[in-house]
């Protein structure tokens, strides 16, 4: 095979949410966007595509997205400030796309079909070596299904993203019993992913711990830093202020805390309303800012919600602001007098690193993630000591000279992390992943090929006496290369006659290396027949091992070892 | 010699590992020239009629005995079955001959040979015990699940005084493991002797991996063989409970014999994530089944977290030369097959799962002649020879 013939693996990125996404954007369609953005500028188009799920494969895609029917972000895990999102397009599933890949059989075991089972194909576009990235709200999507199929059969990598194990974790959280799938999707994960991109290393210790206590296996995993950088407004004619909404502005006229998070139980809105509470009980609520929630109400708060509105003691002190805009949010940072985030868990905790990448002092939990972002220059509380966060809070607001202190520190030695260092840290596991590697396939007949005239006997196909076809399949790709295949089987003793092995392709059609062998009678003999450097000069995409026995001979094939000796 | 052995299940067509136990001790003194009848009380509704066993009492018999008398059916048997009355009578004049010996599995039919011993054999019949658990221990463990502690004690404590008065009172007492000897050495008259559960050495044909396949479709797949007996459900959830991650995804966990349903229909199940869909209910199986599944397993599991005695599915592991994953506890009485080649003990969730992922990814275990050969104790002639010998030479010790 001549060089220019040797093709670099390809980065596929798998859009199909971001695709399928139109509504208002939340954090994983950023990731996933944000990410794909970056990484095809720094592969450029040959190297790097875009695919989506559609149907029963994955087919490459032109780049469109669905968007936003509202314009302004509505956060659902972290705000959108996606200004590139604000194209409206429409999504044509699989036009003027390669095919490739059918589908995994869904039935059950294939070598128990019939003759007329069809082969597996494999195509154009995404091939063996190729990597597929998978950072989408996977767990929604039937296409998890097929990743290990993509890996064992067509020799895919696949990268996918452990954002969190909270559904596992802290299932009291999560709507539903979603614990159960959570778990299942996970190991699906561990099956078939080469490698698990982690957005911090919380995530990464959670993965490595869960994947330990229930026995999966753990692929390699890579920290990788979102990108935190508050979008700025460039592009707006005049100042910041002059596109701020009414509602943000009359807020922002007073001195006001900032809370950035949908407002559900595991972001524990509840102890800052309780601090509240405590300080307007004590008498400081004269003295006290408003207390400011951007984030659409979720799951489980309607109480704590109806509580803050009824309550006479806090009247007029909690604010909540949702469908706010890029100018709103940034507008909200700048002018907040500092920031907050109680939360009970995190996976990462982005308002965190957002308010940090504004310069802004921040009071949070020390909960899962959160001090990877802030290391020292946040101050922590415990977020279940309502008392304690009165007590800081009212401590913050007597001493203005303290807040610049913590935000001068800020600002001296906060590094906002973007989404180009985000994809400079995936290309470089991509790059390894991309490193060419000689095949090396072990089948075991029982499990991977099929029989018409014998019969799967654990991991061996036996013969029965009857002549004929004793083993095919198992129709996957191998690339071009020089090969060496052992097929080791036991012949037993009082039976005798012919066994022909084959390499083919294209249903028979293609014929790449024979070779008989006769058997006596008498002996009882262990065998591993050989067939050796076969020159493969291009790939073939449903290869099979075929066996055939003569009439009345034993064998039990029970190991076929495929070996690149050259590319 | 004419012996009689006692059981409260039938053998005929056995099924879980104490009707098997009791199947295979009375083919081997058969085997040595005695000749043997099985009777006794059926204690479950759920075997099927046998002549020379009377059915279940009623609930309201049962009831007469013990108030709470649910998990504790056996007792009540051994204090109906016990003393003069109909019960006795019914199951006396079912027993046609005028035994030599009576092995009673189990004590719950001691009482019952001693009264027979007693009015039937006018005392010239010896009496034997074969031990299957250190019972009372095993039944504070199943009826702690249900009752609270006073009643539990109240049961364990009768069950224990069933028991000791069996082991107190017999010529021979048989035990199941070498745990189970040291405690009844105490109470025994003569020192007990082992008899460990045991397998019968089967040879699958292409019939039987046929009817297996019919169930595995060919794939790659763990084997549990357990009854519906509780402590194997629990085992079972105890290790796989919080995620089982271990199963690759084209592979499969299949369950034979009764457990399977139980553990199918339990609602911890779809807790656990993917396993509930690599799950296999085999049911209860043929034989033939039986043979084909344990040919094509590539591995057996054994997740067994309590209970006393000796698993005999722990023997049919070990014979069936297959990657074993198993608990302390299911290894009881196999103890020298601790370190054996194929065999993984691991005795929490973590640790098991991980266990069975690595075993999934290995070939076959090949077992060589000398392997087999060193396995061969576990074989039924062998594990009950002593016994055997034992009950040979009673006579003389009696």
């Amino acid at each position: 095979m001549t060089p220019s013939l040797v093709r670099r693996p390809k980065i596929w990125m798998n859009v199909t949410t971001s695709a399928n996404w139109d509504r208002p954007v939340v954090g994983v369609v950023r990731v996933e966007r944000e990410l794909s953005r970056e990484l095809k500028a720094l592969y450029g188009p040959d190297a790097f595509g875009l695919c989506i799920f559609d149907g029963d494969e994955f087919v490459p895609h032109s780049g469109a997205m669905r968007i936003a029917k509202h314009s302004e972000a509505q956060p659902l895990l972290w705000p959108d400030r996606s200004r590139h999102a604000r194209r409206r397009s429409t999504f044509h599933a699989g036009l003027g796309v390669a095919q490739w890949g059918s589908p995994q059989p869904t039935d059950e075991r294939s070598n128990l079909r019939g003759p007329n089972s069809q082969p597996k194909k494999a195509g154009r576009g995404i091939v063996r070596g190729d990597i597929i990235v998978s950072v989408g709200l996977d767990w929604d999507h039937p296409y998890v299904d097929k990743f290990q199929y993509l890996s064992d059969a067509l020799g895919i990598k696949i990268v996918t993203c452990c954002y969190d194990l909270i559904p596992i974790l802290l299932p009291q959280y999560c709507v539903g019993h979603v614990a159960a799938k959570f778990r299942d999707y996970f190991t699906k994960l561990s099956w078939s992913s080469s490698l698990i991109l982690c957005i911090s290393q919380r995530s990464r210790n959670d993965y490595i711990e869960f994947a330990q206590r229930i026995g999966a296996p753990q692929p390699e995993t890579l920290v990788i830093p979102l990108g935190d950088n508050v979008p700025k407004t460039e592009g707006l004619r005049s100042n910041v202020a002059d596109h701020v909404s009414a509602d943000v502005s009359r807020v922002t006229e007073a001195p006001f805390l900032l809370f950035v998070s949908t407002i559900e139980r595991r972001k524990n809105h509840e102890v800052l309303y309780r601090a509240y509470h405590l300080l307007a009980r004590d008498g400081h609520a004269a003295r006290l800012p408003k207390l400011v929630f951007v984030g659409m109400p979720a799951w489980g708060v309607g109480d704590l919600l109806k509580d803050i509105e009824l309550d006479p003691l806090t009247k007029g002190l909690v604010v909540q602001l949702n469908h706010v805009s890029d100018a709103d949010l940034s507008y909200l940072y700048e002018k907040a007098l500092f920031c907050v985030f109680p939360s009970l868990y995190e996976g990462w905790g982005l308002p965190v690193g957002e308010a940090l990448a504004c310069g802004k002092a921040v009071v949070a939990s020390a909960q899962a993630s959160i001090p990877e972002i802030g290391g020292d220059l946040v101050t922590y509380l415990d977020p279940w000591d309502a008392r304690a966060w009165a007590d800081e809070i009212l401590t913050l607001v007597d001493n203005p000279q303290r807040i610049r202190s913590m935000e001068k520190a800020v600002r001296r030695e906060y590094r906002a992390r973007t989404w180009r260092d985000t994809a400079t840290v995936v290309k470089g596991a991509l790059d390894r992943l991309r490193e060419p590697e000689d095949v090396a396939i072990t089948l075991y007949p029982g499990y991977d090929l099929q029989t018409l005239f014998g019969m799967p006997y654990g991991e061996a196909i036996r013969s029965t006496g009857a002549p004929g076809s004793l083993t095919h399949g198992p129709y996957r790709i191998l690339p071009a290369g020089t090969y060496d295949i052992a097929i080791t089987l036991d012949k037993l003793e009082g039976s005798g006659g012919r066994l022909s092995c084959a390499l083919r392709s294209a249903i028979g059609d293609g014929d790449h290396a024979f070779r008989t062998i006769e058997f006596d009678a008498r002996e009882q003999s262990d065998v591993v027949v050989m067939l050796q450097r076969i020159q493969l000069d291009v790939p073939i995409d449903d290869y099979e091992i075929c066996c055939e026995v003569t009439r009345g001979l034993l064998v039990s094939i029970k190991r076929i070892e495929i070996n690149q000796v050259s590319a | 010699m004419k012996i009689l052995c006692l059981s409260t299940y039938p053998i005929e067509n056995p099924l879980h590992g104490g009707q098997h136990r009791l199947s295979n001790i009375v083919a081997e003194l058969r085997a040595d020239g005695h000749d043997v009848v099985s009777a006794g009380v059926i204690g479950s509704p759920s075997y099927p009629p046998s002549p020379f066993f009377v059915p279940v009492p009623k609930a309201e018999a049962l009831a007469r005995v013990i108030e709470h008398y649910f998990l504790m059916e056996d007792w009540a048997i051994s204090e109906l079955f016990g003393a003069p009355g109909e019960y006795y009578s019914s199951l006396a004049s079912r027993i046609k001959i005028v035994p030599d010996v009576i092995f009673v599995e189990q004590p719950w039919l001691f009482k019952f040979a001693e009264l027979f011993n007693a009015k039937v054999c006018k005392g010239r019949s010896v009496l034997v015990y074969g031990s299957q658990n250190i019972e009372h221990r095993l039944k504070s463990d199943i009826l702690r699940r249900y009752y609270g502690e006073k009643h539990v004690v109240a049961s364990r404590d009768m069950v224990q005084a069933c028991e000791i008065h069996a082991i107190r009172q017999s010529a021979r007492t048989f035990c199941v493991s070498m745990n189970d000897l040291e405690w009844t050495r105490s109470y025994a008259s003569q020192p007990p002797i082992l008899a460990a559960n045991g397998v019968i050495d089967r040879r699958a044909s292409m019939a039987d991996v046929a009817a297996a396949n019919a169930i595995t479709h060919g794939r790659k797949f763990a084997l549990y063989c357990a009854s519906a007996h509780p402590p194997n459900m629990d085992g079972f959830f105890d290790i796989f409970g919080n995620g089982a991650g271990c199963f690759p995804p084209e592979c499969r966990m299949v369950v034979a014999g009764g457990a399977g349903h139980s553990i199918a229909t339990d609602p911890r199940l779809a807790r656990t994530g993917s396993l509930q869909r690599q799950f296999v209910d085999a049911g209860q199986v043929s034989e033939s089944v039986l043979r084909g599944l344990l040919a094509t397993a590539h591995m057996i599991l054994l997740p067994i977290t309590s209970g006393g005695g000796t698993n005999l599915k722990s023997a049919e592991a070990l014979w069936s030369g297959c990657h074993i994953v198993a608990t302390t506890t299911a290894m009881r009485g196999f103890e020298s097959f601790l370190n054996a080649r194929g065999v993984t003990v691991a005795d929490d969730g973590p640790a098991f799962c991980n266990a069975v992922r690595r075993a999934f990814l290995l070939p076959n275990l090949q077992i060589d002649m000398e392997d087999r050969a060193e396995r061969s104790v576990v074989l039924w002639e062998n594990t009950l020879a002593e016994m055997v010998a034992a009950i040979r030479e009673v006579e003389l010790i009696s």
